[in-house]
């Protein structure tokens, strides 16, 4: 019986290194979409310990520096891991829910150790008023692979309607 | 014998056949015939209201263009999440709001869709070729908080059902 339980761990175990380790790279940043979108969100009663946890698991998922543009906004900026961090900090604790979905996302990947990626960003923000707040764009993603990781380079927001 | 028991099988595959039809057939219905859309967020009240139901009829424009006054959705990345918008401008027209009131090509339009009060202020701007001006319904919000402009109509994948 106990040498049934080892080998059905093992075998388990086997299973999941296999998954982890040889995920193709779509499954990888198709993973790293879904974990932004766990790591992103934020309930009312988190505190700013897990916030700041969060935070920092996000941090890891961008390349040193990390372009956003838009120009519906009309930014186009290169910011740092810890600007990344810094601000994505300070929207969510100054927030009191936050939630990020992505949907319809498109993976492409290219031999170069690049990566295009493009989905619906949803993200909605209830303020400290209870007010709540609806936003959503199209995202175009460049991702770059470092030391087996896919880390995002640029993202650019999509202008779908031009004034 | 062998032939009752083909029946007894027919007999048996029969449920899971017509399970299987209608599960395609209902995929296919909502996947490409008629979406299911809950409608979010306020830009097009009062019209249609947040929390509301419908569906986008992905055939209306397979043999028609979108006119103006048409209310069109309007794809993202994909289907999942769309807008919902309403059409001012064709291509080549000049569109522009002065107090609150929507010109095209200089001349007022009557919206009577638009029941809430609007100051809105943009100077003219011509809709490029292949393009439709959407704007919303409920212009009682500041300009800058609504999303609006022209968009390319290969975007537009249908329009709502009611």
């Amino acid at each position: 019986m106990v040498k049934k339980s080892v080998i059905a761990v093992i075998v388990v175990a086997g299973v999941l290194f296999a998954y982890f380790y040889f995920a193709s790279d779509e499954a990888k940043i198709r993973r790293e979409f879904k974990n932004i979108s766990k790591w992103a969100s934020r309930e009312r009663n988190d505190s700013k310990i897990e916030t700041a946890a969060r935070v920092n698991q996000i941090r890891a998922l961008f390349d040193d520096e990390c372009r956003f543009a838009s120009e519906t906004y009309g930014f186009d900026r290169t910011y740092t891991r810890q600007d990344i961090s810094s601000r994505t900090f300070s929207m969510m604790s100054q927030n009191l829910e936050t939630e990020l979905n992505f949907y319809d996302l498109s993976v492409d990947v290219a031999g170069d150790g690049t990566a295009r990626a493009t989905a619906t960003a949803d993200f909605i923000v209830t303020r400290m008023n209870g007010e709540r707040i609806l936003d959503t764009h199209e995202i175009d993603c460049r991702m770059i692979k470092k030391e087996g990781e896919w880390l995002f380079k640029e993202i650019v927001l999509v202008q779908i309607l031009e004034r | 014998m062998a032939i009752t028991e083909k029946i007894k099988g027919f007999r048996l595959f029969k449920p899971v056949l017509r399970i299987v039809v209608i599960a395609l057939a209902a995929y296919i219905v909502f996947s490409y015939i008629v979406i299911p859309l809950k409608i979010r967020g306020n830009s097009m009240e009062p019209t249609y209201r947040d929390g509301g139901f419908n569906f986008c009829l992905r055939l209306r424009y397979l043999f028609s263009e979108p006119s103006r006054h048409d209310v069109v959705t309007v794809e993202f990345a994909g289907r999942r999440v769309m807008l919902l918008k309403r059409v001012v401008g064709l291509e080549g027209e000049t569109v522009s709001f002065k107090d609150g009131v929507l010109h095209v090509n200089g001349k007022p339009v009557d919206e009577p869709y638009v029941k809430l009060p609007c100051k809105w202020n943009l100077p003219p701007r011509t809709v490029e070729k292949d393009h439709l001006y959407l704007v919303g319904d409920n212009r009682m919000v500041p300009m800058y908080t609504h999303d609006f402009g022209q968009t390319h109509q290969r975007r537009i994948i249908g329009a709502p059902l009611w």
